[in-house]
């Protein structure tokens, strides 16, 4: 927590960044969000397993980009973010400075994002199990069943797209749900239309997501969409073997394809 | 955009579609659909009166959208557009449903057909509402000509663009031109040399400066589309070499079929039993012997060996019957005293003078005996050492119901023609498809015969279907009159049903770009956009699905069309 | 049930599969009247949500079907696009849709039999499986009936 704290300030001091984006705590006790712009601010910076928020989702916000150099403090979801939106020509190397701490609290500095590739390679991307236990339950129900338990579900979704705004890769202009030539997904939130959003936000994000699970945990309604996503990392991990944010310099799975892709249900 | 004013025109072709179609039925229902201003059922859309009622009907009723239910759009869509360009309507603002391939010649109970007949109709009609005039592109037109192959066909195309003025790349495979027919002695039907046409040609190919000649060279790839092709080859001992052009012949010919699955036929196991093929090349070189050297006293000539034949080659080989009565002619000229045997199992001598050379060669005491292809093909069994011959051909002649026991020194199997060991792969690098055959499909088997699916790629001689050397001849001619048309013009207009990009949408995220298989997409990084150019857009459709907030759309296929058509067809089912 | 007449759209790229059943019409080979083709240039046009808009619409199966891999006339529209499938395919089934109303398939243009023989066997199969109702009742709720 110090070193952040110490190496925030010698940058802010410095005016090699502008802003440092980090966790602190808010009035609630909860942790959040903070955007530290003055050295003395950095005493509110921390660091440690609460500190599971996606912080990589305030990098493409326009009011943030515009401030100048920004330094984050990322935790393993945002540091994939930050390869995965690379990818995605949506951030730059030289625009951003990205500071971590290991599981034993060792400082690190990324110089570059094939540093954070180096990282990001040893580090654990697994689902968390209670999310991969969930999904094993559901593939064990009949398709009734599991259709029922999406049903009860996404009656509750009111369209609110906290899902949306929460999740870093849905960094659109215009989202396709608002799209109206044609309108392809009801306005309302009938349940069909919460039904089709759900598909169209996962099939958006498949070989895209990062599994952070900032959606879900947006979600006012508690709904389970991560699972949706989850669902989709493991099918491109074990079709493609390839998982989402682990390298600045991929074309995305769902724009490249091997010649001999292995599927079992084509005739 | 004006209030869409639909005419809607039901073909009964003949009675292909109205036998099994109500189109009268089709026609009065579809008057309620919203839009529609005439609905007319005619007995042949495409005969100039059919046309004609359309040309009248726009002017008269001020139509602005055109729907033709009638046969499939791969066959009819140019020609209604055309029609359309006459009446100075876009010839985009069309559409057709195809209720004769999808519809009427595939089902059987008059009331359904009918019914999806009307459902197909109204879909047509929903999504025309959402039609807008498109642009033709004008892609400037590079006068050279890539030729695939070297054999009789390519030849001809080759030196015809040449005389031309205009550059030709000859590609040949192997490491002379000529291909079959530079293995072949006399031709059909008058029996002259071969040769001696084909050397000359040969020798003006060569000394050609208009051409450039790569031998043992072969084609892995071909970037571009009309107008603007590029390769880059190899040839054989030279360096890799770029090659820019606008059009392409493909001309890569056929092989002939190796008959030793045939085991009834022997091939491989009895010395004498040998192929069309081998024995052309006897008579070119003057010397037909068996394989002892000495001379055959009974000769055979089997047809149809893999033509015609389930297993293994359902079309027939075309050329075979008529050279196999060539061979008889020359082998009577050859061997005054000697028998010479004819089994057919059905006798083709398409074209001009080949029944006459029948007719010359049946009184050339020639025995002509029929087998059944189907069902009862002869059988080829080692003579007894009394027998005085070598082989016993067993057959139930056809039409005397006898079986017969032929006797022969030297068998010659007239084998089938089939595409040749690269087809797949020249197919796939020339964009032309191949029909179950192996066999290059034309853009319309009747009115277009030589071109393709592809702009600027064109198919001559046998690799479009087997042939003789006057038909792959004609087809060479034809294909260098549509190329050399083209190049005089200076230009090819190209569809505008390519994909645009709204630049207050797009993100920047480049998806696009790595899925366009024409790198027709690049990326403004003033903008942060991607943007399309129209011209390398060949309108696959695929960076349009891949984009995730439909930046993207594509004209003749846009979202909202192709939502439309699908909904109608839904719910008018 | 045998006599349900099962509503089937059938999304398939102009160049093999169009071209496919054109042959089948050519050939004259017979078969149900229940698939309806839309035609598009490629399987690679086809976006996953045309085929949420047809069940959506009423559709109780969906034919996806079009060059072989290799025989893309736009080189790789159908890589892209199996990769499309394989991936949405496995979403739906996770979301509890029916994959069996799915049917995806390669037919060229010289498969004009092929196409015959997938058109009777999914449109026997769906015919088993009875109108979809699940996606029904979830259309019913929905006010907006149609899209456009
Ligand atoms: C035994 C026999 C006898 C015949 N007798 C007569 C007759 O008397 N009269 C008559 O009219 N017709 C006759 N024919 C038919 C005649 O041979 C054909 O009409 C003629 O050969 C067709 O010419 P083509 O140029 O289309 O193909 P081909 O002659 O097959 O030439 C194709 C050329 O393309 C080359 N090639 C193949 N693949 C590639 C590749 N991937 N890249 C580059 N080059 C390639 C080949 O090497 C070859 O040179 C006979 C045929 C046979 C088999
Ligand atoms: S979909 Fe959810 S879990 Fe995946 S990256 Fe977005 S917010 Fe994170
Ligand atoms: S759901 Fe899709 S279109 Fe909408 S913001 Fe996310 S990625 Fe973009
Ligand atoms: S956050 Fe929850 S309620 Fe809001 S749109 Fe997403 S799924 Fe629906
Ligand atoms: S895929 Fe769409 S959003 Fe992305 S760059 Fe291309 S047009 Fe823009
Ligand atoms: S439609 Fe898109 S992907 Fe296809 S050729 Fe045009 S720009 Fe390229």
């Amino acid at each position: 927590m110090d070193s952040i704290r110490k190496r925030a300030r010698e940058l802010l001091e410095k005016n090699t960044v502008k802003v440092v984006i980090g966790y602190g705590v808010g009035s609630d006790n909860t942790v959040r969000a903070i955007f530290v712009r003055r050295p003395e601010g950095v005493e509110e910076l921390i660091f440690d397993e609460t500190c599971v928020q996606n912080l990589a989702v305030y990098l493409l916000k326009n009011e943030i980009k515009q401030i100048g150099k920004l330094c984050i403090i990322a935790n393993i979801s945002a540091l994939r973010t930050i390869l995965q939106l690379a990818s995605e020509h949506q951030i730059h190397e030289e625009e951003l400075l990205c500071l971590s701490v290991t599981p034993n609290g060792e400082l690190l500095e990324f110089t570059g994002f094939k540093d954070i590739e180096n990282y990001i390679s040893s580090c654990n991307r697994d689902l968390p199990d209670k999310e991969s236990e969930m999904i094993k339950k559901l593939e064990k129900m009949s398709v009734d069943e599991r259709w029922q338990f999406w049903m009860n579900h996404l009656s509750r979704c009111i369209k609110c797209y906290a899902c949306r705004s929460a999740c870093p890769m849905c960094y659109c202009t215009r989202c396709q749900v608002e799209y109206n030539q044609p309108q392809w997904i009801t306005v309302e939130a009938t349940l069909m239309g919460n039904f089709e959003w759900q598909i169209t936000r996962t099939m958006h994000l498949a070989g895209r997501c990062v599994n952070c699970g900032e959606c879900a945990r947006a979600c006012p309604e508690d709904i389970p969409i991560n699972l949706l996503n989850y669902k989709t990392v493991l099918t491109v991990k074990e079709k493609y073997n390839i998982s989402a944010g682990t390298n600045a310099n991929i074309d995305s799975v769902m724009s490249s394809f091997e010649s001999d892709d292995k599927e079992n249900f084509i005739r | 955009m004006e209030k869409p004013r639909i005419g809607v025109y039901v073909c009964w072709c003949g009675t292909n579609i109205a036998k099994m179609v109500d189109v009268e039925a089709v026609a009065e229902e579809i008057k309620n659909v919203p839009n529609v201003v005439v609905s007319r059922n005619y007995k042949y859309m495409c005969s100039d009166p059919g046309q004609d009622m359309i040309i009248n009907d726009i002017k008269e009723f001020k139509l602005n959208r055109i729907v033709v239910s009638a046969c499939s759009p791969r066959i009819h869509e140019i020609t209604f557009r055309k029609t359309l360009k006459k009446a100075e309507l876009n010839p985009y603002l069309f559409q057709m449903a195809n209720i004769r391939e999808h519809d009427s010649w595939v089902h059987t109970d008059r009331a359904e057909a009918t019914k999806k007949a009307k459902a197909l109709v109204t879909a047509a009609i929903n999504r025309i509402n959402y039609h807008e005039p498109l642009k033709e592109l004008s892609v400037d037109i590079n006068p050279a000509t890539l030729i695939i192959g070297g054999g009789i066909s390519g030849i001809t195309a080759a030196l015809e663009i040449a005389d031309a003025d205009k550059k030709v790349y000859m590609i040949e495979k192997s490491n002379k031109l000529g291909g079959y027919t530079a293995d072949i002695d006399l031709t059909y039907p008058h029996l002259s040399s071969v040769q001696q046409m084909l050397g000359p040609m040969i020798e003006r190919m060569k000394k050609n400066k208009n051409i450039d000649l790569f031998l043992e060279t072969e084609i892995k790839e071909i970037t571009g589309y009309i107008g603007n092709f590029e390769t880059i080859i190899t040839p054989k001992n030279d360096n890799e070499t770029k090659l820019s052009f606008g059009n392409i012949v493909v001309s890569i010919g056929l092989r002939s079929w190796d008959p030793s699955p045939l085991e009834n036929y022997g091939y491989g196991k009895f010395p004498d039993v040998i192929t069309s093929v081998e024995f052309e090349k006897m008579l070119l070189s003057g010397n037909i012997a068996k394989k002892d050297g000495s001379i055959p006293k009974n000769i055979a000539i089997i047809h149809c060996v893999g033509s015609r034949n389930k297993n293994y080659h359902e079309y027939c080989s075309r050329t075979c019957c008529t050279v196999a009565l060539k061979y008889a002619n020359q082998l009577r000229s050859a061997f005054p005293n000697a028998s010479i045997y004819e089994l057919f199992a059905d006798m083709r001598t398409m074209s001009k003078g080949c029944e006459e050379l029948y007719t010359i060669t049946s009184r050339k005491k020639v025995v002509f005996m029929m087998f059944d292809q189907e069902n009862d093909l002869p059988g080829i069994r080692k003579a007894n050492i009394n027998d005085n011959c070598e082989m016993i051909i067993e057959l139930n002649e056809k039409r005397s119901r006898k079986f017969v026991e032929v006797p022969a020194d030297m068998v010659i199997l007239m084998v089938a023609m089939e595409g040749r060991e690269m087809v797949k792969e020249v197919a796939q690098i020339t964009g032309v498809s191949l029909d179950g055959n192996k066999l290059f499909i034309e853009k319309h088997p009747k009115l277009d015969p030589v071109a393709t699916t592809t702009s600027g790629v064109y198919t001559v001689g046998s690799c479009q279907g087997p042939k003789s050397i006057p038909d792959s001849v004609s087809q060479a001619r034809a294909a260098v009159a549509r190329i050399l048309g083209t190049i005089a013009r200076g230009t090819a207009q190209v569809a505008g049903t390519t994909a645009h990009i709204n630049i207050n949408i797009c993100c920047g995220c480049q998806m696009c770009i790595s899925v366009c298989p024409y790198s027709a997409i690049s990326f403004d990084a003033e903008k942060n956009v991607s943007v399309i150019n129209e011209i390398l857009c060949q309108g696959c459709g695929t960076c349009v699905a891949l984009c995730r907030p439909n930046a993207i759309d594509i004209w003749g296929c846009s979202n909202r069309q192709m939502t439309a058509e699908l909904t109608a067809l839904l719910l008018s089912d | 049930m045998s006599d349900f007449q099962p509503k089937i759209v059938a999304f398939v790229c102009t160049w093999c599969t169009y071209a496919g059943a054109d042959l089948a019409g050519t050939s004259r080979i017979k078969y149900e009247p229940n698939v309806k083709i839309i035609r598009f240039p490629c399987t690679g046009r086809i976006d996953y949500m045309f085929l949420i808009k047809a069940f959506a619409n009423g559709a109780d199966g969906v034919i996806v079907s079009g060059c072989h891999p290799n025989d893309c006339h736009y080189v790789s529209g159908n890589f892209h696009a199996r990769r499309r499938w394989i991936v949405f395919r496995e979403l739906v089934d996770f979301l509890g849709m029916d994959v069996n109303r799915l049917c995806f398939s390669w037919v060229s243009a010289a498969e004009g039999a092929q196409w015959a023989k997938i058109v009777n066997s999914f449109t026997e199969e769906i015919r088993q499986l009875g109108p979809y109702k699940a996606y029904m009742e979830l259309v019913k709720k929905d006010k907006n009936e149609s899209v456009f």
